[in-house]
């Protein structure tokens, strides 16, 4: 039995692609087989952080989408790009980054349906424990059907004032998907901030399970979009904050 | 012949040696010896060599306290978390240079000017900063109720003109209310006389707060006299501006706290949901999901 699990934030900058990629690489250094779908077709980014080269992409989603390679075509063994050893598999499924493709998806469209059956297909194609969505901001239609098929949901927002109105509205249409598990992650939280106290107000704020709250790290700003945090600093406290928020995933 | 050493009641040698042991202990005021100084016998010149090379050290000490005391207090100012400890250090150090009595630190908040550090040697007062004690005096408002400028108070008039003001005698001053500052003199049997209000402006030009010294002293009479210009209380006066401005800035971070709470708009957030969910693409996907879990479930 496999787990689907989008990875949402209603605004952009909240470090949605970053965390994806970090839970993947626990899950992974779990031992798990896990997949990451970059649905973000506008701005795609998380081939970054798997050092992912646009030479060694083969096939990208957009190829899947236009009915051009089966979707396990497009997924990538960046395992080996971690930078560490891991126990288990991440496969990574790319949005295409060559300009005129973005450009051809955001004007013809594309059949949202056919998402839905690409996460199915490559789940039993690749024997996958875990499904990550990275999913574009906003609430877009595939968004939420991104949203309506998994089985638990990770909402990102940041202290900040520009993120809580649309963070309640992706709460609300969350539940009326009913989906199965929702849990908070805060993210880049300023030092001047009590992180429990954070964590209690967003907790009643959204009536919500917040998993974690993390500290703003200029580690992790430093090491940006140049490897993956969890593995480059296991004993840092965010590394421990998303350990928690996998060890929930989990359960 | 008369012996010069006879003049005072106690031995000039004596006093020539306290005086040495002041210069050490960086006590020695300047003129201690003056009237051994008029003896033309050795011990004359040697009381006027001691005063000129005690003045010397006063000043190598003035310099090396500028060295030791306010660039760390600027190379601190870019690490410090705790700038209510550093805006303590700043009015205590600009008390020091100006060798003033009393030092106030005000914040302009919501025009008006809030106490923040109080401190009077004197009297021995020491509030807000490390020092634990609340300030219980009310801030200064820079607007009357019917909306015109409160000029009269040294502090306000600094605010609101940007300019420095700096009066050698308060109960003598004209345009002033110091109506505060003599009912303070009486219920503490103090004299306040001369004042320097500064107004400390960012880099926007914005009087963001305002630093008052009282009662200069004579360093050598203890006599009140006017305040004078200073390179160091320059120095000082950049200093707790940037300290203040980051204390601001904290506080203002801190507040964000509160808005996390606050800041939905909740007939908007329905509204808002209703746009998606009410739309048929929403409930057939709804329908479709439903179905595709009753699948799932059932497979497993």
């Amino acid at each position: 039995m496999s787990t689907i699990i989008s990875i949402h934030s209603f605004r952009g900058g909240t470090g949605k692609s970053n965390t994806t990629a970090n839970i993947a690489a626990l899950l992974a250094a779990d031992g798990a087989r896990v997949g990451v779908v970059d649905t973000d077709i506008q701005s795609p980014g998380i081939h970054v952080l798997f050092n992912l080269d646009e030479s060694e992409m083969v096939h990208s989603l957009n190829d899947y989408l236009w009915g051009k390679c089966a979707i396990e075509e497009a997924a990538h063994d960046v395992a080996a790009h971690l930078g560490a050893e891991v126990k288990g598999q991440i496969f990574l499924i790319p949005s295409s980054i060559k300009p005129g493709e973005i450009a051809r998806i955001l004007r013809e469209g594309y059949d949202v349906g056919l998402l839905n059956d690409g996460f199915r297909d490559v789940v039993e194609k690749l024997k996958l424990d875990y499904l990550l969505i990275d999913t574009h901001p906003g609430l877009n239609e595939e968004t939420l059907l991104s949203i309506a098929i998994s089985n638990a949901l990770v909402i990102i927002l940041r202290p900040d004032s520009q993120d809580y109105q649309g963070t309640a509205v992706t709460v609300d249409v969350a539940r009326k998907l009913d989906v199965p598990k929702m849990l908070m992650l805060v993210n880049k939280v300023p030092p001047q901030f009590d992180l429990e106290d954070v964590r209690t107000r967003v907790e009643q704020t959204y009536d919500a399970t917040v998993a974690a709250v993390l500290p703003h790290s200029d580690e992790m700003m430093t090491l940006a979009s140049s490897g993956i945090f969890a593995i480059r600093f296991p004993d840092h406290p965010i590394t421990k904050g998303l350990r928690k928020l996998v060890d929930q995933l989990k359960a | 012949m008369s012996n010069p050493t006879l003049i005072s009641p106690s031995s000039p040698l004596k006093r020539i040696m306290n005086a040495v042991r002041a210069v050490e202990a960086g006590n020695y005021v300047p003129g201690l010896l003056s009237d051994l100084e008029h003896d033309s016998g050795e011990l004359g010149q040697l009381a006027h060599m001691l005063d000129a090379m005690a003045r010397n050290v006063s000043i190598r000490d003035h310099q090396l306290r500028l060295l030791r005391k306010v660039i760390p207090i600027g190379v601190a100012l870019s690490a410090e978390k705790d700038y209510n400890r550093l805006l303590e250090t700043l009015v205590v150090e600009a008390q020091f240079f100006t060798n003033a009595d009393a030092g106030t630190l005000y914040i302009l908040e919501d025009n008006a000017l809030k106490f923040v550090i109080l401190r009077n040697t004197s009297l021995d007062m020491a509030m807000g900063g490390t020092s634990g004690a609340e300030i219980p005096f009310y801030p200064v408002k820079l607007y009357k109720p019917d909306g015109s400028e409160n000029r009269a108070n040294v502090v306000s008039h600094a605010a609101l003109t940007h300019k420095r003001i700096n009066i050698a005698d308060a109960y003598e001053a004209d345009g002033f209310d110091f109506s505060g500052t003599k009912a303070f003199d009486a219920r503490t049997k103090y004299r306040s006389k001369s004042f320097l209000a500064i107004p400390l402006e960012n880099t926007d030009n914005k009087v963001i707060g305002v630093l008052q010294l009282i009662n200069a002293k004579n360093a050598d009479t203890g006599e009140i006299i006017p305040f004078k210009d200073d390179d160091v209380l320059e120095a000082l006066v950049l200093l707790a501006t940037a300290a203040l401005d980051g204390y601001i800035r904290e506080a203002s971070l801190r507040q964000e706290i509160a808005k996390l709470k606050i800041e939905i708009n909740e007939s908007r957030r329905t509204r808002q949901v209703a746009e998606i969910t009410e739309t048929r693409y929403f409930q057939e996907l709804k329908d479709k999901a439903n179905q595709l879990r009753d699948q799932s479930r059932n497979k497993k």
